[in-house]
């Protein structure tokens, strides 16, 4: 039974989000605010129970598991004393001091990602940019796979040489960086658009199993209702974003303050 | 006794092996009435040699032989281990993958070989120590931490059925690096880009760069002002990246401009954040440029909040404040993932003027699609320098288009080995330049993630 309430409680939160797609309204404005008020709440546990209680006060004051031999780690007090020093900020006249945890997080952070971003970003697309590296498993292999891999070998080759060309700034693209940028920005245009297709399919795909859930999880007995749910939700979002079509722009609609 | 006690809790089935080529089963499975053929059918794999792994913490050992070429396809190495040389040998206590034949090649791995032609024969395999204490801890007898001076090891082959181990028994001590030499390329270029990065300061304090035109970002301008004359906020968001990722610095970099210029035109900026941190470091910045605009007064701490760190909780909200205050401009820089479109699509229902910047690939489509003006890759990081024109952002930039010459220089060279190597290759697959084919495969792999 109280999973059956919880379903449906979760289904009448999704149909308040769902609302937002007509206009701004009471049922999405309660929705929303519980939203990050509970997503709050669970964060705040989450850091509570996954970090501060077991890497700071289980590390340095409490054993939290008395099964097990504990020392303490006073290693931890530094993070957990720079993380103190955050909540400085409530207090204006000691607030200065926060901007020592802030120095530590962004100076560590420009720091730490030259090694990952060189490597990954730089090296190892150069790498895989080489013909002869992308040819390995085609080598010896019968024409009719060996040609079409070598095409899109020397096709990726040209790609990423044009696009970078396009990232270029200090040069005006004039002439041959002109010609060459501009197959770049075909190159990246080309790239979006299959990213795009592929990503709204996988956001169709998301649509389809929250429907699934209002139509089937929140009624276990049968699908009559089901059935008529989802014509009637269908109906809804689509009579939703009609309306909202036919609607006047938004700055046209009220004057300016 | 501990000791014993763990292993034969983890290993549902532990199989005494003497030392010597003998068959033992598979963990698991009952013990075959005899070694089948398939594992007895082929010849051994040579030169099998255990030794400390090179540039780590002295946590891991590296084992390492030559391929048998008779091997058949089903087979795959594996490796037992004892707390003693004489034995009994058991499977590893901690999950761990059999490798195939043709796996981990010593050629694709520069950090632990040089490169050779003749080493694609070779295959290796890490064994990880930190393991053994996980599994000891896990146990939650701690007395039972396995001493890894007395760890021994054997090679093996295994099917689903049995396992052949092969002689020597192996044993290596590991040794604590106190240098990665395997990451001295990235060191290299960091040292080498910094250099220019500094030369290019120094030379743009003295003359001028040119930066070419980026569209977006001549209308940064143009959008703060509609915001004035219109008497709404704007709205700035920097992704929901932490701070220790580049799109999120150059994000809050970009907002020091954007409220530099707000404070300016004495209009509203609103910055609603995903990361605590982040908002800490944006409240810094908005007040920062608010100061260096001389209107203190006008800062509004309030005005840059965090508002959760749950995604589409963030942009329920987000999207509810835009329908309810309709601003006049939106930026959204930074890193963004799923959220983007929803963003892009309900600013600009509200007729905002919008402007994106991104590096996440997936998600610049969805901006192109609802925003005015987007900027792309690395237009995010260079956009700083465009707006402000400091010497030290525009030498960053000037900076940058050296390193990318430089790659684009790597890329033909690499083109032209490449072309000489495929056409010496097309008759047996192999490499007819000799040595000097092997340069230029050893240039190439210079630039593996891996080195």
């Amino acid at each position: 039974m109280a999973t059956f309430i919880g379903t449906w409680i979760a289904a009448g939160l999704t149909l308040m989000i769902l609302s937002f797609l007509y206009r701004d309204n009471p049922f999405f404005r309660f929705a929303e605010h519980l939203y990050v008020g509970v997503s709050n709440a669970y964060i705040v546990w989450l850091v509570w129970a996954t970090i501060v209680l077991p890497d700071f006060i289980g590390r340095v004051f409490i054993n939290l598991d008395p099964a097990k031999p504990w020392s303490p780690d006073y290693w931890f007090l530094v993070p957990g004393v720079l993380g103190l020093i955050m909540l400085t900020r409530m207090v204006p006249a000691i607030e200065w001091m926060s901007r020592w945890a802030l120095a530590f997080v962004v100076g560590w952070g420009a720091g730490f990602v030259i090694g990952p971003v060189l490597n990954s970003y730089l090296l190892a697309q150069l790498y895989a940019s080489f013909p002869w590296v992308n040819m390995q498993p085609y080598l010896g292999a019968p024409a009719s796979e060996y040609i079409p891999a070598l095409i899109n070998a020397v096709i990726l080759f040209v790609c990423v040489v044009t696009v970078l060309v396009y990232f270029f700034f200090s040069y005006e693209h004039k002439g041959v960086i002109g010609g060459a940028a501009k197959i770049g920005i075909w190159v990246l245009m080309v790239a979006f658009g299959a990213s795009f297709g592929s990503t709204v399919m996988a956001r169709v795909s998301l649509f389809i199993g929250r429907a699934r859930f209002l139509v089937q999880d929140a009624e276990p007995t049968g699908h009559a209702f089901s059935a008529l749910l989802t014509l009637g939700l269908l109906i809804a979002i689509i009579t939703a974003i009609i309306a909202r079509r036919r609607q006047p722009p938004a700055g046209e609609s009220e004057p300016a303050e | 006794m501990a000791l014993f006690t763990v292993a034969l809790a983890l290993a549902p089935v532990v199989c005494i092996a003497q030392t010597g080529e003998v068959a033992v089963s598979a963990p698991g499975r009952e013990p075959p009435p005899v070694t089948p053929r398939v594992l007895l059918e082929f010849e051994p794999p040579t030169e099998i040699k255990a030794r400390d792994l090179p540039n780590d913490d002295g946590t891991s050992i590296l084992i390492t032989w030559r391929r048998s070429p008779s091997m058949p396809e089903d087979v795959r190495y594996t490796v037992y281990f004892s707390d003693g040389a004489a034995g009994p040998y058991k499977p590893l206590p901690f999950d761990f993958r059999p490798i195939g034949l043709d796996e981990s090649i010593m050629a694709d791995n520069l950090q632990y070989f040089r490169y050779r032609r003749a080493y694609r024969d070779y295959q290796f395999i890490i064994i990880d120590l930190t393991a053994f204490d996980a599994v000891a801890a896990g146990t939650h007898e701690r007395q039972a931490k396995y001493d890894w001076g007395q760890l021994y090891f054997k090679l093996g082959v295994t099917t689903d059925s049995a396992v052949r181990l092969f002689d020597p028994v192996l044993h290596a001590e590991p040794v604590t690096q106190w240098f990665d030499w395997s990451k001295f390329n990235n060191l290299l270029m960091a040292t080498v880009f910094m250099v220019v990065i500094l030369f290019f300061i120094e030379t743009a304090r003295r003359r001028k760069f040119y930066i070419r035109r980026i569209a977006g970002l001549d209308a940064v301008d143009e959008a703060i002002g509609r915001a004035t004359e219109m008497g709404r906020p704007i709205f700035y968001l920097c992704g929901l990246d932490p701070m220790t990722t580049v799109s999120t610095i150059a994000a809050t970099n970009l907002l020091g401009h954007v409220a530099k210029h707000v404070a300016n035109y004495e209009s509203q900026i609103k910055v609603p954040c995903f990361d605590p941190i982040v908002m800490s470091v944006c409240q810094e910045t908005v007040r920062e440029a608010y100061y260096e605009a001389g209107r203190p007064d006008a800062y509004n701490s309030d005005n840059v909040f965090f508002i959760t760190n749950d995604q589409f909780s963030y942009v329920a909200a987000v999207n509810g404040m835009m329908v309810r205050e309709r601003p006049a401009a939106n930026f959204f820089f930074g890193f963004y993932y799923a959220e983007s479109l929803l963003l892009g699509e309900v600013g600009q229902s509200t007729g905002a003027i919008q402007i994106a910047g991104t590096d996440s690939n997936v998600q610049i489509p969805f901006f192109i699609t609802s925003c005015d003006y987007v900027l792309i890759g690395e237009e995010l990081y260079a956009a700083s320098a465009y707006i402000s024109r400091e010497p030290k952002l525009l030498g960053s930039v000037k900076a940058s288009d050296m390193a990318k010459a430089v790659i684009i220089v790597v890329l033909l060279l690499g083109l032209v080995f490449s072309v000489a190597l495929l056409i010496a290759a097309l008759n047996d697959g192999g490499n007819a330049l000799g040595w000097l084919g092997e340069k230029m495969e050893y240039f190439m792999q210079l630039f593996n993630e891996h080195i």
